[in-house]
Formats: C-alpha cells, sequence, structure tokens
C-alpha cells in the first residue's frame, strides 16, 4: 500500500507539473507572451490549487472511502485534461474575442481561471486526498508501534515534489521536443489512470462487485487513451483545435519548440511565421516599410559597410535588403530558436532562399547578446531586430550593459540600429517614458544619435558623428553608387522621412518624458513596454501603471514600518492572534521562496541570454531543495526538542539569504565575462536554486507541526499551511515580475523581501 | 467629447487639436486631388467608433484630459495654412463629427481664406450635420471598412447602413469623394463581399469615385493577424475593375503597379505614383492624354 501511495504521490506531482507547462505555452500563444502574462498564469495556477486543497480539507473530515475520492478526482483530471487543452485553443473563441484581437490583463486573468479551474483545482485536492491515504496507513502502523511527531503531510510533500522534478525535466528534455501537445496530455491522462489502478489493487477484495466495476472502467478508460494515442487520434484533435484557434486561416506546421511555439500559416501563397501567436514576419511579401527603412537607412548612412551582425530578426527581408549593398563581405545573423530557420528553410520562397543561401551570411543558433560577448569580431553595422524591450528576455538588448558591449564591438564610423514603438501623429506619456527611457541609456554609451520617427522610431547610435551628417542627398547619392534595387527607398522618400520637421515634433513631444535609466538589474525599459501595451489592451489601468513608475524604496520602507506598527498593535490587544504567526511566516516564505525562484530565472536570462534550457534544472534545483529540506525536516522533528525556536531561526535565515543572494548573483554577473567564471557562475546559480528551495522545504513540516499542536484537525492543518504557502507564491509570481523587479531593481526587491521577513519574525517573536 | 452645461451642449475639443502636421496628399489619401501636394492634418481626442486596429489609437480612443493638445482656433489653422502654402486643411487621425462644432468652424474660414478642406472620415454622421458641414468642404475620404453590417457592428463598433447613407449624401452634394478600404484578412476580404461593395459603389456612387484597397498590417489591438497577402488585395483590385470602377489602386505595398493611376480606356498609366510620392502626373486639363476621356478629380 505504502508503495502505491508514493507512486500516487510522485504521478500526482508529474502531472500537475506536466499539464501546468503545457496549458501555461498553450495560453501564452492565446495572450501575449510577456512576463506579466506569465506571472498572471503561475498564480492562477496557485491560487486554484489552494483553493482545491482547502475544499478537499473540508470535505474529507468525515469521508472514509479515501481511495473512491482520489480515484474520482484523478478520473475527473485524467478526462478533463485533454478536454481543457483542446478548449484552451479555442479561447478567443470561448471569450468573445475576435480573431486576431489581442488580450488585456483583465481577460488573461479570468480567462486564465476559467483554462486552469479544473486540473489546479483537482491537483490541489489530489494532494490532501493522497496525505489522508498516507493518515491512514500511518495510523494502522501506529496501533502496533507507536510513533509520535511523524507529519503525513511533510512525506507526501517530499513525494509530491519529487514527481514536480521529474515532470520538469522530462517535459523540458524531452516531451515538448519530440511529443505533440495532445500526446503529451494523453500520456498523462494513462499514468493518472494507472496510479489510480495501482490504488485499487492494492486493497483488492474478490467479492466486492462495485471495486470490480471500477476497475472495469478505469481499464476502459486506459485503452480509450491508448487507443487515441496509438491509432493517432491526437493527430485529428491537433488538427482540429488549430483550425478553432486561427479560424479561416490554413496552419502549415504547427510546433512547440524549446523557446515557444512556432506555426506558420499560408495564405495566397504568402507564408506568416508566428512566435507564440503573434506574427514575426510574411513572406515572400514583408511589411516593404518596414523592412527598407530599417535596412537601408543605416546601411547608407555607414560610408562603406562591410561585416554586419543581425542579432534575431534579419530573416524575411532584413538580410535580403542588406545584401544589395555590394560592400557587404560578411553577415553575421543570430537567431536563438533553430526551429524558426528551420520553417523558413522548409517553406522556402525566392526571398528567404537568397538570403540564407547566400556564402556572405554566417548563421550562428545563439543568443545575439551572448554572440557578441563571445565574439572577437569587429562590424560596421550592428541590427537589433527585436520590437523593443517587450519581456525580460529582449530587454536585455536594451540596457546600458548591451550597449556598452556594442559599443566594444563597432568600428570606427559603425553604427547600432534598432527601433521601438511610435507614432507619427501622437507620443502618449508611454511612448514617451518608452522612447526616453532607452535614449537616456543610449546616450550614456553613444555620443551620436540620429532617431528618424515614425510608427517605429529608428535608432542609429555611433560614436562617430557621421550618422548626423547623412542627409537626403547623400543618403540618395549612397544608394546611387551603390546600385540598389528597392521598391521604396527614394529620394523623395528619404526628404519626408528626414525633413526637419520630423525631429522638431519628437524633440517637443518627448518634453517630460522620464529621465530613468535602462539597465540589466533594474530594467525600467521592460516596465514602460509594459506600461504601454497595457494602455492598448486595458486602458483602465493606465493610472495605476502611471503611479507604479513613481515606486521607490522609500515608499516600501514607509508602508513597511506602517505594518510592522499594525501588526505589533494587533499582538497587544489581540493574544490569540499569535496562532496566525505561523501561516504568516509560511505565506512570506512562500512569497519570498517565489521571488527567489523568479529573480535567479530572471539574472540567470539577464547573464546567460535565455533560461529556457536551464529553466527546467533552475526549478528542478529549486524543487530538489523543496523536497531535501522538507525531507531532512521531517525525519528530524522527532528529535527535535524546541521546534519553535528552530522555526523562529529558520525565519532569520531566510532573511539573511534574501539579502546574500543579490550579492551573490551581482558578483557572478561581473566575472560572467572570464569562461571559468560563466561555466562555474551556471552552477551557482543552480546552488542558489536549490538553497532558496531548501529554505522553503525545511519551514513546511515545521509550520505544520507545530500548526497542528495547536489543532487536532489534520486536514484543515493542510489546508492553512498548504493555501497560505501557495498563496504567499501566488502573490509573488504576480508582484515581482510586474512591480518589484521591473520598477525597484534586483537591490530594491531583495531589500523588500528582506523588509517582509523581518515583519514576519517580528510577529513570530513578540510575545 | 461633449459635455451638458446648464442645457447647452459643449465641444470639448474646439480649438483643442492633439496632432497637426504636415503630409503628403497621398497619405490621406486624396490621389485625384493636386498629386504632390501638401496638406494640413489636425487631429483631436475621440472617435465615433472603435476600430480594434485603428493607427491612431492613442488620440481616437483617448479622452479630453488624457492627452495634452495646442491651442489653435479656427482662425490660427487657417492661418498656418495659408502660411505654409498647404493645398488643404485636412481633419484626420479621429473623425470629424467628434471635432464637427471645430471642423465646422474652421471650414467656413477656410472657404473664406480659399484654402480647402477635407475630411477623413467613417461617414457614420447623421443627414444634418453632414449636409451642412459638406457645404464648406472641398473632399471626402470615407474609409468603407467592409460590407458585412454584423463585421462592421463589431469589429468596428459601426452601423454599415448609416454609412452608405452617408456616401450617398457625399456623393448628391457634389464634394470630391474618394473611399478607402482597408482589407483585413478573415475580417472583410471576402471577394463575395468585395464584390458587393464595388456593385454597390458602381450603382450609388458611380463608376469614377476611385476605390483603394489598403494592405493591413497588426496595430493596435489587432496584434495576432497575418498581414493581407498582396494576392488578396490583386483579386479585390480585379473584382472592382470588373464590377465597374474604374479607379482602383492598391495602398501600403510601395513599388506595386497598382499605387499608381490608370486610365480605364486604354489602361496607361496617368499618374506615376510610388507609396506617398508622385513620380509624374500625365493629366492634362483633367484628361487622359491617352483617350482624351476626362479624368474625375480635383487637379487646379
Amino acid at each position: 500500500m505504502k508503495r502505491q501511495i508514493f507512486l500516487a504521490s510522485t504521478i500526482s506531482g508529474f502531472s500537475g507539473m506536466v499539464i501546468q507547462m503545457l496549458l501555461l505555452r498553450e495560453l501564452l500563444v492565446v495572450f501575449h507572451g510577456n512576463d506579466l502574462s506569465i506571472g498572471i498564469i503561475l498564480a492562477n495556477w496557485l491560487i486554484l490549487e489552494a483553493s482545491g486543497v482547502i475544499f478537499a480539507s473540508w470535505k474529507m473530515e468525515h469521508n472514509l472511502r479515501k481511495i473512491n475520492l482520489f480515484i474520482g478526482l484523478a478520473v475527473l483530471l485524467a478526462i478533463s485534461s485533454p478536454i481543457i487543452l483542446y478548449f484552451t485553443r479555442g479561447l478567443r473563441d470561448l471569450i468573445g474575442v475576435m480573431p486576431g484581437v489581442g488580450i488585456g490583463v483583465f481577460s488573461i486573468f479570468y480567462s486564465s481561471l476559467l483554462i486552469f479551474a479544473l486540473p489546479a483545482f483537482l491537483h490541489g485536492a489530489l494532494f490532501v486526498t493522497v496525505c489522508r491515504l498516507w493518515e491512514q496507513l500511518d495510523k494502522r502502523e501506529l496501533d502496533n508501534q507507536p510513533q509520535k511527531g511523524s507529519s503525513p503531510v511533510g512525506k507526501v510533500y517530499v513525494w509530491e515534489t519529487l514527481g514536480h522534478i521529474i515532470g520538469a525535466v522530462i517535459f523540458t528534455f524531452v516531451l515538448i521536443l519530440y511529443f505533440s501537445a495532445f500526446e503529451i496530455v494523453l500520456t498523462v491522462s494513462v499514468l493518472i489512470i494507472l496510479a489510480s489502478i495501482g490504488l485499487i489493487l492494492c486493497r483488492r477484495n474478490g467479492k466486492d462487485v462495485k471495486q470490480k466495476i471500477s476497475i472495469g472502467l478505469l481499464l476502459l478508460l486506459l485503452v480509450t487513451f491508448f487507443y487515441m494515442i496509438i491509432g493517432n487520434k491526437d493527430d485529428l484533435l491537433c488538427q482540429l483545435s488549430v483550425s478553432r484557434q486561427w479560424p479561416g486561416k490554413t496552419v502549415v506546421h504547427h510546433q512547440h519548440s524549446a523557446y515557444g511555439n512556432i506555426a506558420v500559416i499560408e495564405r495566397e501563397s504568402e507564408y506568416t511565421f508566428l512566435a507564440d501567436g503573434i506574427p514575426i514576419f510574411t513572406t515572400p511579401n514583408p511589411d516593404i516599410v518596414r523592412v527598407e527603412e530599417f535596412s537601408h537607412f543605416a546601411m547608407l548612412a555607414h560610408p562603406k559597410p562591410e561585416t554586419i551582425a543581425v542579432l534575431t530578426g534579419g530573416a524575411g527581408g532584413v538580410i535580403y535588403e542588406i545584401l544589395k549593398h555590394p560592400t557587404v563581405s560578411r553577415v553575421d545573423y543570430t537567431e536563438l530558436d533553430p526551429l524558426i530557420l528551420e520553417m523558413v528553410r522548409k517553406f522556402s520562397t525566392p526571398l528567404t532562399a537568397k538570403e540564407l543561401a547566400d556564402s556572405r551570411v554566417n548563421t550562428v543558433y545563439l543568443d545575439g547578446r551572448r554572440f557578441l560577448e563571445l565574439s572577437q569580431e569587429k562590424y560596421d553595422v550592428i541590427f537589433i531586430g527585436l520590437p523593443g524591450p517587450d519581456n525580460l528576455a529582449m530587454n536585455r538588448y536594451f540596457v546600458e550593459e548591451f550597449f556598452e558591449l556594442a559599443k566594444t564591438r563597432l568600428n570606427k564610423d559603425g553604427i547600432l540600429v534598432f527601433s521601438l514603438p511610435g507614432s507619427l501623429s501622437y507620443l502618449s506619456s508611454e511612448l514617451r517614458n518608452l522612447n526616453g527611457v532607452i535614449i537616456n541609456t543610449l546616450t550614456g554609451s553613444f555620443p551620436y544619435l540620429r532617431i528618424i520617427p515614425g510608427h517605429f522610431n529608428m535608432y542609429l547610435a555611433s560614436t562617430s558623428d557621421s550618422i548626423m551628417k547623412a542627409d537626403a542627398s547623400l543618403l540618395y547619392t549612397r544608394k546611387l553608387e551603390r546600385e540598389l534595387d528597392v521598391r521604396l527607398i527614394s529620394y523623395p522618400h528619404f526628404q519626408l522621412r528626414l525633413a526637419p520637421r520630423w525631429m522638431e515634433w519628437f524633440s517637443k513631444s518627448m518634453q517630460g518624458a522620464t529621465r530613468n535609466t535602462n539597465s540589466d538589474f533594474q530594467p525600467r525599459g521592460f516596465f514602460y513596454s509594459l506600461a504601454y501595451w497595457n494602455a492598448k489592451f486595458s486602458p483602465y489601468l493606465q493610472e495605476f501603471f502611471n503611479q507604479l513608475g513613481k515606486l521607490s524604496l522609500k515608499m516600501i520602507v514607509f508602508a513597511m514600518i506602517i505594518l510592522n506598527l499594525f501588526i505589533l498593535a494587533l499582538r497587544v490587544k489581540a493574544k490569540k492572534i499569535s496562532r496566525h504567526s505561523i501561516p504568516f511566516s509560511v505565506a512570506t516564505t512562500g512569497f519570498a521562496g517565489m521571488v527567489f525562484d523568479l529573480i535567479i530565472i530572471f539574472l540567470f536570462q539577464v547573464i546567460y541570454g535565455s533560461a529556457f534550457h536551464w529553466l527546467a534544472l533552475l526549478v528542478a534545483a529549486f524543487m530538489v531543495g523543496v523536497a531535501v529540506g522538507g525531507f531532512v525536516m521531517t525525519k528530524a522533528l522527532k528529535q527535535l526538542k524546541n521546534k519553535f525556536i528552530v522555526f523562529r531561526r529558520l525565519e532569520l535565515a531566510v532573511v539573511i539569504f534574501s539579502f546574500v543572494l543579490p550579492l551573490i548573483l551581482w558578483k557572478v554577473s561581473l566575472y560572467s565575462s572570464n569562461p571559468l567564471m560563466f561555466i562555474l557562475g551556471k552552477f551557482i546559480f543552480g546552488i542558489m536554486s536549490f538553497l532558496a528551495g531548501t529554505l522553503v522545504g525545511l519551514k513546511f513540516p515545521l509550520a505544520n507541526e507545530l500548526y497542528l499542536s495547536n489543532s487536532a484537525n489534520l486536514s484543515r492543518t493542510v489546508g492553512v499551511i498548504y493555501s497560505a504557502d501557495l498563496l504567499g507564491g501566488w502573490a509573488g509570481g504576480i508582484i515581482v515580475g510586474v512591480i518589484l523587479f521591473p520598477v525597484l531593481g534586483l537591490w530594491g526587491t531583495m531589500m523588500t523581501i528582506t523588509m517582509i521577513k523581518l515583519s514576519s519574525y517580528l510577529f513570530l517573536i513578540l510575545p | 467629447m461633449k459635455i451638458n452645461r446648464d442645457g447647452r451642449l459643449y465641444c470639448l475639443v474646439h480649438s483643442r487639436p492633439s496632432a497637426v502636421m504636415i503630409d503628403p496628399i497621398e497619405k490621406e489619401p486624396q490621389l485625384h486631388h493636386k498629386p504632390g501636394t501638401e496638406i494640413l492634418c489636425v487631429g483631436t481626442v475621440g472617435c465615433n467608433f472603435s476600430c480594434k486596429h485603428c493607427q491612431n489609437w492613442s488620440l481616437s480612443q483617448a479622452s479630453p484630459n488624457e492627452r495634452s493638445v495646442f491651442d489653435l482656433s479656427p482662425q490660427a489653422l487657417v492661418d498656418a495654412a495659408l502660411e505654409r502654402n498647404v493645398t488643404a486643411i485636412s481633419f484626420t487621425y479621429n473623425d470629424p463629427i467628434i471635432l464637427f462644432e471645430y471642423a465646422f468652424d474652421t471650414a467656413v474660414l477656410a472657404k473664406e481664406a480659399d484654402v480647402g478642406i477635407i475630411l477623413h472620415s467613417n461617414a457614420a454622421m447623421n443627414p444634418e450635420p453632414l449636409r451642412k458641414i459638406l457645404q464648406y468642404t472641398t473632399a471626402m475620404t470615407v474609409d468603407l471598412k467592409g460590407f458585412c453590417p454584423e463585421i462592421y457592428r463589431e469589429f468596428f463598433g459601426g452601423d454599415l447602413d448609416m454609412v452608405l447613407n452617408s456616401l450617398k449624401i457625399i456623393k448628391e452634394e457634389g464634394v470630391w469623394l474618394e473611399i478607402v478600404n482597408l482589407v483585413i484578412p478573415t475580417i472583410n476580404d471576402c471577394p463575395e463581399e468585395i464584390k458587393e461593395m464595388s456593385e454597390w459603389i458602381v450603382e450609388y456612387l458611380g463608376p469614377d469615385v476611385p476605390l483603394h484597397f489598403s494592405r493591413f498590417f497588426p496595430a493596435f489591438k489587432v496584434t495576432h493577424l497575418s498581414p493581407t497577402p498582396i494576392e488578396t488585395l490583386e483579386k479585390a483590385h480585379e473584382i472592382a475593375r470588373n464590377a465597374g470602377v474604374n479607379f482602383v489602386t492598391i495602398g501600403n505595398v510601395p513599388g506595386h503597379r497598382y499605387n499608381s493611376t490608370f486610365c480605364p480606356c486604354t489602361g496607361e498609366r496617368l499618374i506615376h505614383r510610388n507609396h506617398f510620392h508622385m513620380l509624374y502626373n500625365d493629366i492634362v486639363d483633367g484628361k487622359s492624354p491617352f483617350s482624351g476621356r476626362p479624368v474625375p478629380g480635383i487637379w487646379e
């Protein structure tokens, strides 16, 4: 029986992790893949899981048929998961959003709640059910051999966490790369059914007809799921769901890669390539205005561009245009996700075939910033083919650290080129701040900056003043000299786009823009981009974002002082409140744990370019830490004499960790250019992630034990403590990605965590 | 955009434009209207539609106190137009119905000063104010956003019947009219719908009203749609020509042959354009030099 419960816990953890990660990826295709969406999605999973825990805790007090309940919940999860995946792809239709229209914060919030309602709730409820099964088993053992201090919650937590770890690693390195979404979800369903059968069989009673019927039904379900996988019915489901996702369009390819979802739509002999649901380019007829202006303004501003670097976004027209310049001898083109170019080659058009087959083009599958760090080449023009600092990964190309790096990789007269959202009618405060923060940052590294305002503001930065002299006649002369065969660029076009009146208007419109700068450890650019995105989809939150931009550490300190005074007053007035200091501590630790985890991932991304390949390992290291911490504490509980003192010390350890963590990660970033430190640093990140998890894991069983000592009700204890942990994590997930890290930066965020944990420590130690 | 104060309705955006720019007239587009000249473009906040792909969303979807403004009276606008020697003042970016009183007051003064007035509108106006302002209007560019009432209501937030009625009124009043149709994949690119629209234009507005099919690119809230395939635009062009529309162009595709205007009789190129730039204009005295056929428009 014990083995079957271990297995059920592990499969429950595995299924929860795989379903969560799969639906997260699918939802990012429906929504917009910025860090705010990810924060909301993850946080909603946590809150729904917590509600499942609470619900099951209440319902299970008097329920004697715990195995039946487990099987009921498991079967519901197994059947509902493929259905939910199907409806996730048709989510726009379901919530009444017209095809092609993006979704705002509020819709992201409620629709992810809708999608996760069943799986997250069921997963939370399964956790409590397994705890109760374990408790039943323990009670039977206790009758024979009395024990003290052994918490079933702690044990189940460890096995469940092990399932999470296995799920995270297998999902990232195997499932998502080699299997379709429906194959994955149906396999999970099979595992859940197998776990249920295992539990029934261990309590086998040959005379029980109901049991036989249950086994028969479970076997029928198992065969059905197998048939769907082996009989390729998952393909049919995939086709049907994809056609719901992109109604009226021919989706010729749809695949998850390690880095996201890539889809290709064919319409009237044109291919549009989409990354996480957003069109990134169309061939063979790109946006001619964008492609020609982006390529040729900079190329013509340079007297003789020979070596070029295109950091993402080169395929589909930009490289094609660059290669028209006869001076070009080499184009180093970086793209992080190999699947994008694999698809471009698969759905080849004359334009893409020409640009990618050219011998001068050197394609590198690497993060562009990392490429520049590793490369010793110097370039005449460096293009950043990103739309702006839309998420933390993209933000890394618009920070002072990157601009300094780019400066060292440019030849004399070299030009750094990128674009940001703009307007030719009005610059809203969001646009002003977004452009302003990047201008402030850029001018710190480059003395000469040429801005060409438009629907996309073009930025040409250089250490040479030659870009300032590039007027319409000079550009046109060079165009003629280089015999460029183009569709848009002409003398009148140069005159129109470079007319001084535009720059005058732009300069006037930029008055009142932010004076902040953008850096790796204080990604303000991402924050302003988020505010701009929000202004489009959720204008009712504009004022909130405006005020958020003014948030400072001083305000946080003030708020924390008020909070602590409030806690103090509460403790003096109501002594009974002290009982809540344990769940409060667990909630703040859950909050801190989530912040540690996310900060580690964010900074890993900042230093190493992408956290995708290491994401599972970092998450797994955190989870291993949680499991080890939980295991060690569960084992040690029997020997601990004063559990409350240990709990308080652990609370202090979290405070110290939130102070030490940024120092260590900051040091790693300082030495990341050293090859040895570059490799060693990754392991340091892993170790820090493990330690963060260990701190959370150590506290959880101890908190249960302390809270249980005041309550005879195990299920309610599980409910309160687990929910407090998840609620804290939920708040951390939403707040850190949107408010703390982008606005306050690394140091501000960690100072805030330190203060929050000091508050919960104060709550614990007050008499 | 209006406020009721003691029983009187006040226009909150009168003399308070948020955008004032000089642009080529081709950008409007007004392709049969003094090609190669410049216009003074003016817009305020607010709109009566809520198009999910609006390029000027930061103005059109905002309220008066949310955006900074210029202090420009109707007279100041006319003076600015005269000073810069532009062909016309164009009320664009947002719909002129929002700033009706401002546009009307300016139009009256502009007519006196011999400055043209262009209204770029979705034409969702009641007949009375429309007829009133048309008395002082030189030309109108109307965004006919499709021909399906449901899509009109759901995607653009407007009423197709009202727009069609306005188009008939503009024609009746003799104001120069050009129509733009932004072709959005899966929203309004159905060939049958384009055919129906073209036939309606020929029947009610006449075959000589220029019709411009424009390429869509993701904008504002419409972030998940592909750009319009060129072939779709070329098919739309063909459908409209077959339906009897004489002057059909394709926009937002620089370098495309149909950026230009062709003689409907001989197929010769009359006005050679690339994007917003006129390269040459062969029209002589309002007629095609190849066939002698009159080419309607405002040429002088």
